[in-house]
This record gives C-alpha cells, sequence and structure tokens, in this order.
C-alpha cells in the first residue's frame, strides 16, 4: 500500500524543493550582527566527568553497533529470508531460509515471550519447530477445542515461496492440532512491508500480522476502529472474520472457529424477547449477527450479538452478551405503523469506515473532548443506502476553546524557574527567566527532563491541536450529523 | 572487509536510508554549531530548508510568511543549539521550532484576512514564479482540496519524511487520526489528479 502513494509523495516533495527559496545569507547576517542572537550557554551543571565518559564510550559503541548493523543489512537482501509469524494469544515470529530451517526466533508480545523461553529451535526444520511450539501453546492453555484459532501471516521477498510455506504451514499446524485433539481454525495471511501497519502494530504492542488483519477487518466491517479491535484475542476476531460475507485481501480461512465459549443465536434472541415480555411470532424484521462491543472507557469489551426487531411499533436493538445472555446495551426508537422498514441489507464492503466518518465528524466542526464521546453507529435507510449517524452528548463542545488555554500557558512559562530552551513558548521566542544564573540544583536528570519536554511536549500547553478551520465558526453545528458510508459525504437531513 | 564496504556504497540509497543519512547530518551540524562552529550553518540549512519551508508553508499558506518563518527558524536553531540533546531525531526538534513561529504568524495574519485571500495570494505569487505548468499541479491540489491538518500530514510525511508517529508526536493528535486523516488525504489528491489529468 506504501508503494502505490510514493508517485504523489515524490512529486510533492520534488515540487517544494523547487519552489524553497535560498536565504542563508539573509540568516547568516542575522547571526553575525544581532548580537541577541549568539549561540546560548546552557546553565552550568554539575556533572561529575566520569558520566561523561560512560556516555561518551556509550555513544560510540552504539554508533559502531549501528554502522555494522547497516553494513550487514545491506548485504544479507541477497538472501531468501521467510518470516513467518504466529499469533494465538502469545505472539511468535520464526524467520527461515531456504532449506526451511529456523535461524530466528522473536517473541511479539510478553505472553509470546514465555512461549519461547526455555525453548532452543535454531538450526531446526520449521516442521519440528511448528511442532514445539504448538505443543507448548497447548500444554499452556492458549489454543483448545474452545478457543482453537491460530493467525499465520507469511511475509517473504517471494510470491511463489510465500503460498507455498503459507500451504506447509497451514497443514502443519491443523496436523499438530489434531494429535492434540484439537480441531484447527486457522486465518492466514499474506504480508508485506508497510510502514503505516507496523506503526500501528507498534503502538498497540502487537505483532505486524495481527495489526494488519485487524486493520482489514475494520475496513471490511466498517463498524469499528482500529482501536477498538485491538483488545480483540484471535479466536474472537476469527468468530468476526465468519460473520463478514467476504474475506478481507489475502486472507484465508482453514477450518472452522469454535463458539462453544457462546450461547446459540436461539438463547441470545430468547434473552431479548423476555426483555421486552415477546414472543417471537410477534415480532417483525429481525436480525440478528455477532458483534464486539466495547464501552467507553473500559479497558476490553465482549464479544455479542446484535439482535434486532420491530415489536409494537417500536424498533428495538439490543447488544447481548455472547457467553451468558446479559443484556448489555438496548435502544429503542418507535417506528411509524403505516410504512415499517425494509428488512435490514448486508453490510456493504467498501465503507469509509468509522475511524475516517469520526476524522469527517471533526472537520464538520464536532469536538469533543475525547474519541469516547463520538456514538457513531452503523445504519440503513429505507432504500437501502448505508450511512454513519454521528451524535455528540449535547454538554460536550462542538468547536472548542482552544483559545481560552493559551494565555495560562504563558503564566506557566513565565513563572517557571526554568530556562526550557528545546519548547519554545507560544509566541515563538525562547524566554529564559528573569534569573539568568537560575541554579538547578543537584538534577542529574536534567537531561532526561529536557527528553521529555522535547520527546511529548506538554500535552496542555503549547501543543494544542491546531483549530479546525473548516467548520464555520460563527454558528453551532447541529449535535448529530449523518455521514454517507460509501462516499463520506455529509447529508443534509 | 572493504569489498563490503564498497557494496554498501554503491548500491543505489534507499528512502529510509537518505532519511537516515540526513538525520546524521543534522544532529553532526547541531553538535558543531553547539560547539561555535559558525559554518555548521550551511550544512543544517542545506539540510533543513525543505523540510521547514514546506511545514510552514502547509500551516501560514503564503510564501512571505513561510519565508519568514524559516528565517527565524534557523536563527533560533543557531541560538539554541547547545540545548539540543542528541536523540537521533534532529528534524523533529527543528520542526517543533518551525510550527510554534508558524503559528505565531498565523495568528498575526488571522488579525488583517480571510483564508481565501491566503490562498489567493499563494497562488498569484507561484504564478510568478519561472517554473510553472505540469509541475505544479500536485502542490496546488494539495492546498486547495485538503484540510489544515490533512495538508500537514502529507507535507511532514512526503517532503521531511516523517513516521506518523513522528506526526501525531509533533500535532499532538493520536497515531489513529494521524492514519485516518493521511489516507483520506491521498485519496482526495488522487482523485482530484485523475479528474484534472481527464480534463486536460
Amino acid at each position: 500500500m506504501s508503494n502505490k502513494n510514493n508517485d504523489i509523495e515524490n512529486r510533492l516533495k520534488s515540487e517544494f524543493e523547487s519552489i524553497t527559496p535560498n536565504n542563508l545569507d539573509r540568516i547568516k547576517a542575522t547571526v553575525d550582527s544581532d548580537a541577541s542572537a549568539k549561540i546560548l550557554e546552557l546553565p552550568k551543571k554539575k556533572r561529575p566527568i566520569y558520566k561523561k565518559f560512560v556516555c561518551a564510550v556509550a555513544a560510540m559503541f552504539v554508533l559502531c553497533a549501528l554502522g555494522a548493523a547497516t553494513i550487514l543489512s545491506t548485504t544479507s537482501g541477497s538472501e531468501l529470508a521467510t518470516i513467518i509469524s504466529l499469533d494465538v494469544n502469545p505472539g511468535v515470529e520464526l524467520t527461515i531460509n531456504e532449506k526451511d530451517e529456523i535461524t530466528d526466533t522473536r517473541a511479539t508480545n510478553s505472553d509470546g515471550e514465555s512461549i519461547l523461553k526455555g525453548l532452543s529451535l535454531d538450526g531446526k526444520d520449521i516442521n519440528e519447530g511448528l511442532d514445539i511450539i504448538i505443543d507448548k501453546l497447548v500444554d499452556s492453555g492458549y489454543i483448545s477445542s474452545d478457543a482453537n484459532s491460530v493467525l499465520v501471516s507469511v511475509n517473504s521477498s517471494e510470491q511463489t515461496s510465500a503460498k507455498k510455506i503459507e500451504n506447509l504451514v497451514t497443514e502443519k499446524i491443523t496436523a499438530t492440532l489434531s494429535k492434540n485433539g484439537v480441531e484447527a481454525s486457522i486465518i492466514s495471511q499474506i504480508v508485506e512491508k508497510d510502514e503505516e501497519i507496523e506503526e500501528l502494530a507498534e503502538e498497540y504492542k502487537m505483532s505486524d500480522g495481527k495489526a494488519r488483519l485487524i486493520n482489514e477487518l475494520a475496513k471490511k466491517d466498517g463498524r469499528h476502529t482500529f482501536d477498538e479491535l485491538s483488545t480483540l484475542t484471535v479466536n474472537e476476531l476469527s468468530v468476526l472474520l465468519n460473520e463478514t460475507k467476504t474475506m478481507p485481501n489475502d486472507v484465508k480461512k482453514h477450518g472452522k472457529v469454535s463458539k462453544k465459549d457462546y450461547i446459540s443465536s436461539d438463547e441470545a434472541l430468547q434473552s431479548a424477547l423476555s426483555y421486552v415480555n415477546a414472543q417471537k411470532s410477534e415480532i417483525k424484521n429481525l436480525s440478528l449477527e455477532l458483534d464486539y462491543l466495547k464501552k467507553h472507557g473500559e479497558n476490553s469489551g465482549s464479544m455479542v450479538y446484535d439482535v434486532r426487531f420491530i415489536f409494537n411499533d417500536t424498533e428495538y436493538r439490543f447488544d447481548v452478551g455472547a457467553k451468558n445472555g446479559e443484556i448489555l446495551k438496548e435502544k429503542s426508537d418507535r417506528v411509524d405503523e403505516d410504512t415499517p422498514p425494509p428488512p435490514k441489507k448486508p453490510r456493504p464492503q467498501n465503507t469509509i469506515g468509522k475511524e475516517m466518518a469520526m476524522d469527517i465528524a471533526q472537520n464538520a466542526g464536532f469536538n469533543p473532548s475525547s474519541d469516547a464521546d463520538f456514538d457513531i453507529e452503523l445504519e440503513c435507510d429505507d432504500d437501502g443506502n448505508w450511512y454513519y449517524d454521528v451524535e455528540i452528548p449535547s454538554d460536550a463542545s462542538v468547536n472548542g476553546d482552544n483559545a481560552s488555554t493559551e494565555s495560562t500557558d504563558e503564566t506557566n512559562c513565565e513563572t517557571n524557574c526554568e530556562t526550557d530552551l528545546t519548547r519554545p513558548y507560544p509566541d515563538g521566542s525562547f524566554r529564559p527567566s528573569d534569573k539568568d544564573d537560575c541554579n538547578h540544583g543537584d538534577d542529574d536528570d536534567d537531561d532526561d527532563d529536557d527528553d521529555d519536554r522535547y520527546e511529548q511536549g506538554d500535552r496542555d500547553d503549547y501543543h494544542k491541536p491546531l483549530p479546525p478551520s473548516d467548520g464555520d465558526s460563527s454558528h453551532r453545528s447541529p449535535e448529530k450529523i449523518r455521514i454517507d458510508a460509501i462516499s463520506g459525504n455529509i447529508i443534509k437531513r | 572487509m572493504l569489498s563490503l564496504l564498497c557494496l554498501t556504497l554503491s548500491e543505489p540509497k534507499t528512502a529510509k536510508e537518505i532519511i537516515a543519512s540526513r538525520d546524521e547530518l543534522l544532529e553532526s551540524a547541531i553538535s558543531r554549531l553547539a560547539n561555535g562552529d559558525k559554518d555548521a550553518l550551511g550544512d543544517l540549512y542545506e539540510n533543513a530548508r525543505v523540510s521547514v519551508y514546506s511545514f510552514a508553508l502547509s500551516i501560514v499558506k503564503n510564501t512571505q510568511d513561510a519565508e519568514d518563518v524559516m528565517h527565524d527558524t534557523f536563527v533560533a536553531v543557531y541560538k539554541h543549539a547547545k540545548s539540543y540533546t542528541p536523540k537521533g531525531k534532529p528534524l523533529a526538534w527543528i520542526l517543533t521550532i518551525a510550527k510554534n513561529f508558524a503559528l505565531k504568524a498565523l495568528r498575526q495574519r488571522s488579525r488583517f484576512s480571510s483564508e481565501e485571500e491566503d490562498w489567493e495570494r499563494y497562488n498569484d505569487q507561484t504564478n510568478d514564479e519561472a517554473e510553472q505548468g505540469e509541475k505544479r499541479l500536485v502542490l496546488m491540489e494539495l492546498l486547495k482540496t485538503l484540510s489544515e491538518q490533512e495538508r500537514q500530514i502529507i507535507t511532514l510525511h512526503a517532503v521531511s519524511g516523517l513516521k506518523h508517529r513522528q506526526i501525531a508526536e509533533l500535532l499532538d493528535l493520536p497515531l489513529s487520526t494521524v492514519l485516518s486523516k493521511y489516507n483520506r488525504a491521498i485519496k482526495k489528491l488522487r482523485n482530484e489528479l485523475q479528474e484534472d489529468a481527464s480534463d486536460v
């Protein structure tokens, strides 16, 4: 995916290169003439000499290591290496050579580390290595007949090799699990290097393979953002994938995912019916499917049955816990007696996605205090058009007041004794405190503090998100907007 | 060993390698400045000016202000070279400084003109420049069709080679938002380019 964007980006870069002026002389003139533009000395810090020495040696060592790594990496590209990534809950990564021998192993999360502990797989044939790993996963309880899904992601520079390995690994895992009395459900995908996926994986502390799968699922499903799906286990992801009509790109399913942990759809329906005291024969327009519900502010969510029907001129929507039948969420709307809505159409595969809908809403002036304030639902109208209904609780800000925080920034900075030279004040100047010889005392940690400020800034301070200027700030936006799910256009009510 | 070195030197550089060597040059220039070597200013300027100018322009939207921001930024970097702690991300530090000058310029400018005037001014200015025609196309579409944040994100990614993560830190946005806006912006640009191509 990154490669496709390179052409536009390269053009942009060369355009900017051609229009950027060269004003070095003017800058040099300012620097030479302006007395205040001299290079500022940092306040003297008491720092033992040996610390400086240790830092210097460490720095040299790092530079050497980097140098060595660069040389090594540029020459090892000629060998064919395939990376096989496995995710259950634990994540492990195996690198194999052309002879299908394991040359490297790595854990992609902390559970994965405990799996790899004590195993020496280097040099072994991939089949043998998989046997050992799968056995350990079963013994440790990560795979069982109740949770039988494994995600296999293969990354190889050569396409035919990748497919061959994908099949080999899938068959081997199926065989090993069968030997352990478990019917395997395997999701496999061929992955390529992708900057966006790598960054997501790093941010959410998961393997690239899992990040890619979640990203693809979020795109296909349209109901959830990446963030919402990030806490799902591979088994839960597998269950959701089962619900989608077509698989995401390059993703294959083998075997049946276990839903033994869950109640049946009939039981879920019964739970919803009892809630409103209805009989199955009395309801209309029933739709029922598995979904994932994560409530705002909670660390993880749960699998639910999304149950909808019309009863007594009211459209009901329930999220029924898939494990215990508990009603977790309930919504109802009165419907027009004369024209009941048609049965739900299958969800489209090409929605803009929930993340983008949130972005569009923000550009239109919705500025909730956090992502959690958005209430977005993917709905379908009578004509079969899909849209996102975006709602904000009425007390959250619209076109929020960013301006008011700036005045407090300045007072905070001024009362601060330290000269923070890595962090300019909001007006762009670097104002040292009035006391130039301000004593910092014994701060060996001074450098770390500077690093923090440089790294993250003080989020309440000058790092304000730039105010959205697309929305018209002179009138209040409505608290509810509707966005077309395919085009992203805002639909006028 | 020597042959290995020769191999690495003769291979064409990937984008990643170009960015890595640029960052090394910038860090070395900043530390030379910190040690009083004024000549390092030239190296610093050469390796950062396009990034600074493009980012400034993406915020202030007119070339006059962008030039002033660029000037102020490099003077400030020169002044505060000693306070930079080498962490391998010199450009992010420089761009943070640039951002603040750009926001300041924006605030001052907003008292006098509206957004449409900014765009007009930019279009007038670039029409005066020597280079015109096909080459200008992407830039124009960029400015016209994108939102503020989309424009800044695309510029930072395409011109300065910042990763999405670094962009998120610089603009104080969540990573997922940056990714989402980036994807949307690229899509918009691609569509605009296709439309313009079919019009011609």
